[in-house]
């Protein structure tokens, strides 16, 4: 480094020290990690609106976050998921709970197919240069690199309306690349586990209920690694997030569902 | 003053108690005789006149130099406990914040409009701090607050919510919910520069607006101001 730092610390030289607790302390500034080239942080959320009726095979998938690009590395800071009940759940048969997982992929070359029943909808990053960017210097984001699409991510949330989704975890409409990928979790489809895991009550309930709870459950901080010495979920090339939902419960309603990704993209970590 | 460390030299955790460490306090962005800031107001009631995709608040970076650190945007929305909706169901009332890039002309200081007034000690957290240069904050009443300027295409974040027909109901159960958050360790914070700013929107009522009666809208926002970050 060709610069020299000076370490200055908020005090005097003595061990009195000049602040009020005495305490000589080096005051430091707290910073996110270091970006690098073409780093940046990003934010998006992205509502969905499921007809639950639709929901009656297992597992299906919500969202899906595939991270390709060589040289940068993704922190995946916080996932949050907000759910609002636009009508009324019935629940129908079946055991009312759903248990939604986070699973991670790696090693998946291809995007869901977008020609499947319920096709995934991919945020639509590319819009402007600078979407989603929390500081409009930022590099584009390596999920829009529109302009060189071997290097492009993708983030989607389904859209159910059209019917069963035939991508998930464990029925990947990946085309020729779809036996590559492996999932951190051996599937069955019965397990209940994952980088993340919750139980979630499917009986009858009224519109306008927050089926995640009430109080400040807007958005439900369930991927969270904010806290104070907490290492980020860093996504390398070729591997995704995938949110899915299991269990065996028949029912109709529409759930309004909103993903929230919050991540920086930095050189190294 | 001698740096003291955490460990001694064979790699045993020292005795901190005997003050072996190195007193590490960490603190927010270093801002000069920049400040840091922190404000929360409600609007006036909102009524049928504001419609899908109304903007109801906004805050805009005019400054030339130095940049805004937004850490934190919380609001609340209420069903007015004088003049309430009471319609015969809820209707959805989501409140979605967007980054809005390139402000042109700044919204229109209408009387459906609350901006405070800038005085030289507004929101100061640092009282030897120089004034705000925040250039427009305000929450509307009424319908979309204008303003020219592009915001991103979707939302940073979101927040789905009913409002109910009682007097006084709390749409997101509570009286505030973070939109945005930026507080956790590591986290980056949202950087305005100049003409850029934050709006946040009513991008949905899934049953239509409500025709009659009013609700409220509270928004809390914390920011440090800094030459550079």
């Amino acid at each position: 480094m060709a610069a020299t730092a000076n370490i200055k610390l908020l005090g005097t030289t003595s061990l009195a020290g000049a602040d009020s607790s005495n305490d000589n302390a080096l005051f430091v500034e707290a910073r996110p990690p270091a970006m690098g080239q073409d780093g940046g942080a990003f934010s998006v959320a992205v509502p969905v609106s499921i007809n639950l009726a639709n929901w009656s095979s297992w597992p299906q998938t919500v969202a899906w976050f595939r991270w390709i690009h060589p040289f940068r590395t993704c922190l995946m800071q916080r996932v949050s998921i907000g759910m609002l009940l636009d009508t009324a759940l019935t629940f129908t048969s079946g055991t009312p709970s759903l248990f939604f997982e986070a699973c991670v992929c790696r090693n998946v070359l291809a995007d869901p197919d977008s020609d499947v029943a319920g096709a995934p909808t991919a945020i639509n990053l590319q819009g402007t240069h600078h979407d989603q960017k929390l500081r409009t210097s930022f590099s584009p984001t390596a999920l829009s690199s529109a302009t060189n699409s071997a290097l492009a991510g993708t983030a989607c949330v389904s859209v159910t309306t059209a019917g069963t989704m035939n991508w998930s975890p464990f029925n990947m409409g990946l085309g020729s690349q779809g036996s590559n990928w492996v999932s951190d979790i051996q599937h069955d489809g019965t397990l209940a586990g994952g980088l993340g895991a919750f139980d979630l009550n499917m009986n009858t309930q009224a519109a306008g209920t927050w089926p995640l709870g009430g109080l400040n459950a807007g958005l439900f901080r369930w991927l969270d690694y904010t806290g104070a010495g907490m290492t980020p979920f860093q996504l390398s090339r070729n591997t995704a997030l995938s949110i899915f939902v299991n269990g065996g419960v028949t029912m109709t309603g529409t759930l309004q569902m909103v993903i929230q990704y919050e991540w920086m993209e930095v050189a190294a970590y | 003053m001698a740096l003291k460390l955490i460990g001694d030299v064979s790699g045993y955790e020292a005795d901190v108690s005997a003050d072996k460490a190195l007193y590490v306090e960490s603190r927010g962005p270093a801002r000069g005789t920049y400040g840091a800031f922190s404000y929360g107001f409600v609007s006036n009631v909102c009524d049928g006149n504001m419609t899908n995709t109304s903007n109801v608040f906004s805050i805009v970076w005019t400054a030339p130099v130095g940049v805004c650190l937004i850490y934190r945007l919380r609001v609340g929305l209420q069903n007015s406990p004088t003049t309430p909706y009471t319609g015969a169901s809820p209707v959805q009332m989501d409140v979605a914040v967007y980054f809005a890039r390139g402000f042109t002309t700044l919204p229109p200081n209408s009387v459906s409009l609350r901006v405070p007034s800038m005085g030289p000690n507004m929101f100061k957290l640092v009282p030897k701090s120089v004034a705000s240069r925040v250039g427009f904050l305000c929450v509307t009443s009424s319908d979309d607050m204008g303003g020219s300027y592009s915001a991103d295409s979707q939302p940073l974040a979101r927040q789905s919510g009913w409002l109910g027909t009682t007097a006084g109901f709390q749409v997101n159960g509570g009286p505030l919910v973070p939109l945005v958050d930026r507080t956790g360790y590591g986290q980056y914070p949202v950087v305005l520069a100049q003409n850029e700013g934050l709006i946040v929107t009513n991008p949905a009522m899934v049953n239509g607006s409500p025709a009659t009666g009013g609700w409220e809208y509270a928004v809390n926002i914390d920011w440090v101001e800094a030459l550079s970050y």
